[in-house]
């Protein structure tokens, strides 16, 4: 459904349709990986995380300084692990990756999220100077199980859990809002 | 089949949000700007912040507001069902106060008694779905007992309180931008502050913690997106309208309802300027199990009514809150906004109105 009928109907069903659809191109763009998308970036930053220090192991993220001073501040003072800058023993894993972006996508590769210096998660930030791009984000991981642990912290979309979730956030897609970025997607890839 | 839904998307004309892409397109980062120069007038408060979403809005304003004091927060048991997860994500601990059953809102008899006993660092208080809670019983109570007041107001957006609009009261009061919600910015949450001098002390929380630069103004991590702010902008334009809309709807619920026996519609206060956006009727039977017969018997006929608040966070469940967990088995959604028309509402009440007098025949 496109963005305008979205408009249109006035009406969204909670059922996640749209936001698959989009999680399905961005699969095919990050072959091998799984995609989960999530309505605000510095949540699934955040939740993502919470499963990946849970056990107490020291995350690595590589991306620009400006957001691991800002994601640092809160999860200090909510009490949590903060993530420790770029290492050099990391790269690799981090090329794996990246070089999984399909042309066009990798314009949104804003991070990576490393767990003992394995890859763990690329993050996609959804936000740009395009005027049309929103304050989203996606995981995209070969990880099943914390593609799987974030898609319930995220939202059941009214389903019951079926994994025991530490802290749920928010971040569920809207039909409105996943059809925004899949028009966003359809351009992205034309410029690619 | 038509399918008649709670998921409403107050949503302007697309032309409207076209309009605002066009006039930003050369300076998108004044849209925000704008977007919360509107939310001043909107809300007649004098400062607001916006965020990425109301989810961490209010994960901010919980820290704020605690960050002197114990690091819990009193919320009320039948409440939105993630409140407990925002004052988790901030790091603190929920305390749970029952409900009111007349109001549905956190009970001020019980939040005095919590009050009382101490070790509260804030009170998280939510305006339930229709009724608007006097902001000022909670203020006195929460100023008697040297507490702060954090209120998520996103229900009553648009209403007021003896002639003051909500959204000064408190602390700080918040409100989602979510598409389901009235003010749709496609995403998104403020915080609104009825004193400029509150929201300086903020601000420079936020800048404390390293959240926002020394300058105050590059806090596009957690920020809302340029997009989001002209969609809101144009929701705003839309508000008059729609809640006109919402209006009808609700009248005629409340004339085809208002004889009912199995039925109660909770009604709106008139002179609280409501939203009309929600329309929630309380089951008027204790039988067990017969909010989910009636579900199970609208949903074929593409009624898509859903439970209020319900089920109860697991972490409540096992908390002393009779009225919190009564309340939560009583009441019932009903399909609302764009997703209806006048001839759907009735169709609707017809369905209601049969399923009654069935029920009545055993």
């Amino acid at each position: 459904m496109s963005f305008r009928e979205i408009f249109d109907r006035h009406f969204f069903s909670n059922h996640h349709v749209e936001a698959r659809h989009l999680e399905t191109r961005l699969e095919a763009s990050f072959q091998g990986c799984e995609c989960v998308t999530f309505a605000s970036f510095p949540a699934l930053l955040t939740a993502a995380l919470d499963e990946l220090c849970d056990d107490g192991a020291t995350v690595h993220v590589a991306w620009d300084a400006s957001k691991t001073g800002a994601i640092n501040a809160f999860l200090r003072a909510s009490g949590r692990r903060e993530v420790q800058a770029w290492n050099k023993e990391a790269l690799s894993g981090v090329d794996a990756l990246r070089q999984r972006a399909a042309p066009g996508m990798a314009q949104h590769v804003c991070g990576v999220l490393m767990r003992d210096c394995t890859a763990a998660a690329l993050l996609l930030e959804m936000a740009g100077e395009s005027p049309l791009l929103l304050s989203a984000g996606v995981l995209v991981t070969q990880d099943g199980v914390l593609a799987e642990k974030v898609r319930w912290a995220r939202s059941s979309y009214g389903r019951r859990a079926k994994a025991t979730i530490h802290i749920a956030a928010n971040g569920r897609f809207s039909e409105f809002q996943a059809s925004l970025l899949n028009q966003a997607f359809d351009e992205t890839r034309q410029d690619g | 089949m038509a399918y008649f839904t709670t998921m409403n998307l107050p949503a302007p004309p697309h032309e409207r949000f076209e309009d605002y892409r066009q006039r930003y397109e050369s300076a998108p980062a004044s849209a925000v700007r704008d977007f919360e120069a509107a939310l001043c007038r909107f809300f007649e408060v004098e400062a607001v912040t916006t965020f990425s979403n109301c989810f961490t809005a209010i994960a901010m304003a919980l820290l704020y507001a605690t960050r002197t004091g114990p690091k819990t927060v009193a919320v009320a048991g039948l409440a939105y069902r993630r409140t407990t997860d925002i004052v988790m994500w901030a790091g603190l601990r929920p305390i749970y106060v029952d409900n009111d059953p007349g109001t549905l809102g956190m009970s001020p008899a019980r939040l005095e008694e919590t009050l009382k006993a101490g070790g509260v660092g804030c009170v998280l208080m939510q305006q339930p779905m229709v009724n608007i809670c006097d902001p000022d019983i909670y203020v006195s109570l929460c100023r008697d007992h040297g507490v702060p007041l954090v209120l998520d107001s996103v229900e009553a957006t648009g209403g007021a309180c003896r002639g003051v609009r909500i959204g000064g009261f408190g602390v700080v009061e918040a409100f989602s931008l979510h598409p389901s919600k009235v003010i749709n910015a496609a995403e998104g949450g403020v915080l609104t502050f009825g004193r400029a001098s509150e929201h300086r002390c903020f601000m420079e929380f936020m800048r404390d913690l390293g959240i926002v630069e020394a300058d105050l103004d590059s806090r596009r991590f957690f920020g809302l997106e340029p997009v989001h702010a002209m969609m809101g902008l144009a929701s705003l334009e839309a508000y008059p309208a729609m809640r006109a809309k919402f209006r009808t709807h609700y009248l005629k619920y409340q004339e085809r309802l208002q004889d009912a026996q199995l039925f109660r519609l909770v009604e709106y206060d008139l002179g609280v300027d409501p939203n009309f956006k929600s329309v929630l009727v309380e089951l008027q039977t204790e039988a067990e199990g017969s909010r989910a017969a009636l579900l199970a018997y609208l949903e074929p006929l593409g009624i898509g009514a859903r439970p209020y608040y319900a089920p109860l966070h697991p972490m409540i469940r096992n908390e002393d809150l009779p009225e919190a967990g009564r309340l939560a088995e009583r009441y019932v959604f009903l399909p609302i906004g764009h997703s209806v028309t006048v001839a759907d509402v009735d169709f609707i009440c017809d369905k209601l109105l049969a399923y009654e007098a069935s029920f009545q025949g055993g």
